[in-house]
């Protein structure tokens, strides 16, 4: 019985945020806490030659000034895991801080702790290095040559190959009408999460225990890696994710600050807390960073005979933990939701003068989505055909599920026509083609893009397995620790709606609790849109389990067989006699009393699951954009911005809807605004807001949105996730509407972020 | 060096003695405690410090804590009153204006300031009138949705 699962319940989690009683990292103030602040880099590429922090640790109220060389035991790097296309030899990790030479702008290389924030700052104006320059290379297609080698002792840049398809693509291309190709920059963007990392580690001697709070989406993979680097058994180790600020994937690693930090405790055995700045948050890390080859084979008709794909990623200048996981997903996910028969891919990972690159909300789906839907219209144009009527002869049909990729992947369920229809009905798709035909010359030109995208949700084999404890409390009050890690979801209510449910009592009744690694003994945090998919099944399971050891006792008390026992608004009840009742409390408390139950049955009510997800539910997003593009000044506006999404059963359509937004406004903003500049010799030039564009409310339309449901075959919900699906879809649909417009300017290509500058450079070339 | 600022915050006053050189904004969350004000950026753009001064919503990331001196400042913490939250609050509860929530207090007080000035705001004047906070996970749908549920509720009350 479904009470609460469906229903658009406003959060819990909302309270103690507007208020201002948020408990974010930098809001916990321990006594004693010490203040770092890094020095960093300011070379993309050089040797260190000195370093002397003496003026910098001669500053009242400075405390210490560690640099690599006092690192003692702990060994100078991060943590790896290794992805497809990975080689052992070349897995090359960030260091805790850099040795005799810095790879990129932002490296850290010192780091200084004071009594108070400001003097930590201080500090670092007295702290001299002495650099040895090198020349640096930022273009990862230069850095393919290895004229610059950032890692002599592995003698290249290239670290990396995926290789991915199936079928004969030159047959392919043989037997087309048509060939098409065309090659797409996909620069460097931030993730940009309002609340910049933050980490406060705090080491007690006495309990020879560090406990760790730090803005992350994956408490319990720092505690895991974090341990064994400090020489600690893994239960002397506590990580907290306390309120968070977003993450969108570029808080899924473990930083080398974070371990800095901790080092740093231990030595003091006083707190050090860092907050990173904006700065700091911009030069750290970045998402995207493909530049892509692609071509494809179209029929007369419309149909795709096959598609080639030669990706190259800009890895930055090392490997943090999930740095390599984009390239596989993308050589997956270019299939998208099209039955392509041939498809031959091939992504190269490069090491570049950069900071490291990994997952930002799609990782890989976005990057895969940008080349194929991008060069579907093109195709279409060729053709002649509406991209939109290109896009119907090729979806995989509703009937053909589950059905296997060129790319290697297996969609679960899906009806991409269905969503499809629904985004350009909703959208009014053909009356804006009419409008565009009437436009006349003195009008701005009009575009209309549409794109459709396919998400997985679950990550990796490993990401599909979850833990989760459902405890009854012999009150009845139920709580529940999940290893979902949120920063923004809503797990904290969207949970407690499936827990209401599954046991029949008041939603009040039931807490969540996640991000701290003392709760559970393992977990892998908020990412690759897993929380609900595999942490929620994980629950789900648990709750199922609950409730059958519940029913049973409740049979024996009420002399009814225990699947004749039914939950429902805080009272359990026989269903062939619902006079046999009792309240959920009563039964809770029974269940802790051994003579209150049947024979063999252990008291308590509380079961620990390990789950795994067997497979990834796949969800879908179609996707309308309107612009208006500046005959003049090539100023593009989206006037209009239409999905439809298909992310299996809705727990709560209003979260859904919120993550849908968000989604579509970071991919609309890659379309339009954002791109992480580097000089050519690896200088930042968009390290602030001032020059890394991150839209406004007043740059954006209404967004309108609407949602199929096709239940998920893969889990016992039927859900699928959505936090990344938004994000596939909207930078090739804006790209596409502008292009679009330019339909008859002559301008043949345009890479993202699509500026004014860029539309009113291609047209004035065309003229 | 040391300043001595007097000041009101949310209704309480407060004297102490402050660096010169110490923002408003670290002033609020780690002397007075006041963590609910949060920082986004280091160049005056994100809008997640906002406060109002003396009536005026400023970025208190880019005001020194000695030109509060005398002042009157309301950060988020002194929005709720007699345990009730603010009908900006409540609107952005209703529409789901938030989902991580850091950005969330310097859209409260700006908006606070913005529905002052204009009670009855079309979208593209609330979202003008907020073009100096960022928010990364809402698309600012639900926010607009948010104000104005948030006007319609104040206008009711007034
Ligand atoms: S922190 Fe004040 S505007 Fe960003
Ligand atoms: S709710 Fe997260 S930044 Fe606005």
């Amino acid at each position: 019985m479904a009470t609460y699962t469906g229903q658009s319940l406003r959060r819990t989690e909302d309270e103690r945020l507007l208020l201002g009683n948020g408990n974010f990292t930098d809001d916990i103030v321990l006594p004693g806490t010490l203040h770092a602040a890094f020095l960093r880099s300011d070379r993309a590429h050089a040797r260190i030659v000195s370093i002397d922090a003496s003026a910098g640790l001669a500053i009242p109220g400075v405390v210490a000034v560690m640099t690599a060389a006092d690192l003692g035991d702990v060994p100078n790097k991060t943590m790896i895991v290794k992805r497809d296309g990975m080689q052992e030899d070349k897995m090359i990790p960030h260091p805790i801080l850099a040795t005799d030479r810095v790879r990129y702008v932002g490296e850290p290389i010192a780091i200084v702790v004071a009594e108070e924030r400001y003097l930590a700052f201080d500090a670092l104006e007295y702290i001299v290095v002495e650099y040895d320059p090198l020349p640096a290379v930022v273009d990862p297609r230069q850095a393919m040559k290895d004229e610059v080698i950032l890692h002599e002792d592995i003698g290249t840049n290239v670290v990396m190959k995926v290789l991915e398809g199936e079928g004969d693509i030159e047959e392919a291309f043989g037997k087309a009408d048509h060939v098409v190709g065309h090659r797409y920059d996909d620069p460097r963007i931030s993730a940009f999460p309002m609340e910049p990392r933050a980490t406060l580690a705090s080491y007690s001697p006495e309990e020879k225990r560090l406990t760790v709070w730090t803005s992350s989406q994956v408490p319990h993979q720092i505690k895991r890696y974090l341990a064994p680097m400090l020489g600690l058994e893994p239960d002397q180790v506590r990580a907290i994710a306390p309120d968070v600020g977003g993450g969108f994937g570029r808080k899924i690693e473990l930083w080398s600050d974070e371990v800095a930090l901790s080092v740093l405790s231990m030595k003091l055995g006083r707190p050090v807390k860092w907050t990173e700045d904006r700065r700091e948050n911009l030069l750290s890390t970045h998402g995207r960073a493909f530049t892509s080859d692609v071509e494809a084979a179209i029929n007369n008709d419309g149909t795709i005979l096959g598609m080639r794909f030669r990706m190259i990623a800009d890895l930055g200048a090392y490997f943090y933990t999930s740095t390599g996981g984009p390239l596989s997903n993308a050589a997956h996910r270019v299939a998208g939701p099209y039955g392509i028969p041939v498809m031959d891919i091939e992504v190269l990972g490069v090491f570049t003068n950069g900071p490291p690159t990994g997952p930002y909300r799609g990782a890989g789906g976005p990057e895969a989505a940008l080349l194929t839907e991008r060069i579907i219209d093109v195709a279409a144009g060729v053709i002649g055909m509406d991209p939109a009527e290109v896009r119907r002869r090729n979806f995989i049909s509703a009937d053909a599920f589950p059905y296997k990729t060129a790319t290697g992947y297996t969609y679960d369920s899906g009806d991409y026509q269905r969503a499809f229809d629904r985004a350009l009905e909703l959208s009014e798709h053909d009356g804006w083609r009419e409008a565009q035909r009437k436009r006349g010359p003195n009008e701005p030109l009009l575009g209309i893009g549409v794109a459709a995208a396919v998400k997985a949700s679950g990550g990796s084999a490993r990401t599909r397995n979850a833990r989760a404890d459902v405890y009854v409390e012999p009150s009845g009050a139920v709580k529940i620790t999940t290893e979902a890690s949120p920063h923004g979801q809503g797990t904290e209510t969207t949970f407690a709606q499936i827990a209401a449910d599954a046991l029949g009592v008041p939603y009040e009744s039931i807490t969540i609790l996640h991000s701290d690694s003392d709760m559970l003994e393992s977990g892998h945090g908020t990412t690759s849109s897993r929380g609900l998919a595999v942490a929620g099944s994980a629950m789900y399971e648990a709750l199922i389990q609950t409730r059958a050891k519940a029913a049973a006792i409740a049979g024996h008390i009420l002399g009814c067989a225990a699947d004749d026992v039914v939950f429902e608004d805080g009272k359990v009840y026989s269903a062939s006699d619902p006079e046999q009742a009792m309240a959920f409390s009563e039964l809770a408390s029974a269940a802790y009393r051994p003579e209150k139950l049947p024979e063999g049955l252990e008291a308590g009510l509380d079961t620990k699951v390990s789950f795994t997800l067997d497979s990834n539910p796949f969800g879908f997003g179609a996707h309308v954009a309107v612009v208006e593009v500046d005959r003049d000044t090539g100023d593009v506006k989206l006037i209009r911005y239409t999905a439809v999404h298909d992310c299996g059963i809705l727990i709560n359509p209003m979260v859904v809807e919120g993550q849908i937004h968000g989604g579509l406004v970071q991919g609309i903003s890659q379309a339009l605004y954002e791109a992480m500049y580097y000089s050519p010799d690896g200088q930042p030039l968009t390290a602030s807001l001032m020059n890394y564009a991150v839209p406004i409310a007043e740059e954006l339309p209404t967004l309108v949105t609407d949602s199929l449901e096709t239940p998920s075959p893969t889990n016992a919900m039927g859900i699928k996730g959505v936090g990344e699906l938004p994000t596939v879809g909207s930078p090739p649909a804006v790209a596409n509407a502008i292009m679009d417009a330019l339909a008859g300017m002559g301008v043949d290509n345009l890479d993202t972020p699509i500026t004014p500058e860029r539309v009113w450079r291609a047209m004035q070339a065309a003229r | 060096m040391a300043h001595t600022i007097t000041l009101t915050v949310n209704g309480t006053g407060y004297t102490r003695e402050v660096e010169p050189r110490l923002l408003l904004v670290h002033f609020l969350r780690e002397v007075l405690e006041l963590t609910g004000t949060h920082i986004g950026c280091d160049t005056s753009q994100c809008g997640a410090c906002t406060v109002t001064m003396d009536g005026l919503a400023i970025k208190s990331c880019t005001a020194f804590a000695v030109q509060a001196d005398g002042a009157t400042i309301v950060t988020i913490e002194g929005m709720a009153k007699d345990g009730k939250l603010h009908p900006i609050q409540e609107a952005f509860h209703e529409e789901h204006g938030l989902q991580c929530g850091y950005c969330t207090p310097g859209m409260i007080m700006t908006l606070s300031q913005v529905l002052e000035r204009n009670p009855d705001p079309t979208d593209e004047e609330i979202r003008h009138g907020i073009a100096g906070n960022i928010c990364r996970c809402t698309g600012y749908e639900n926010i607009v949705r948010s104000a104005r549920d948030a006007a319609r509720r104040l206008r009711e009350e007034a």
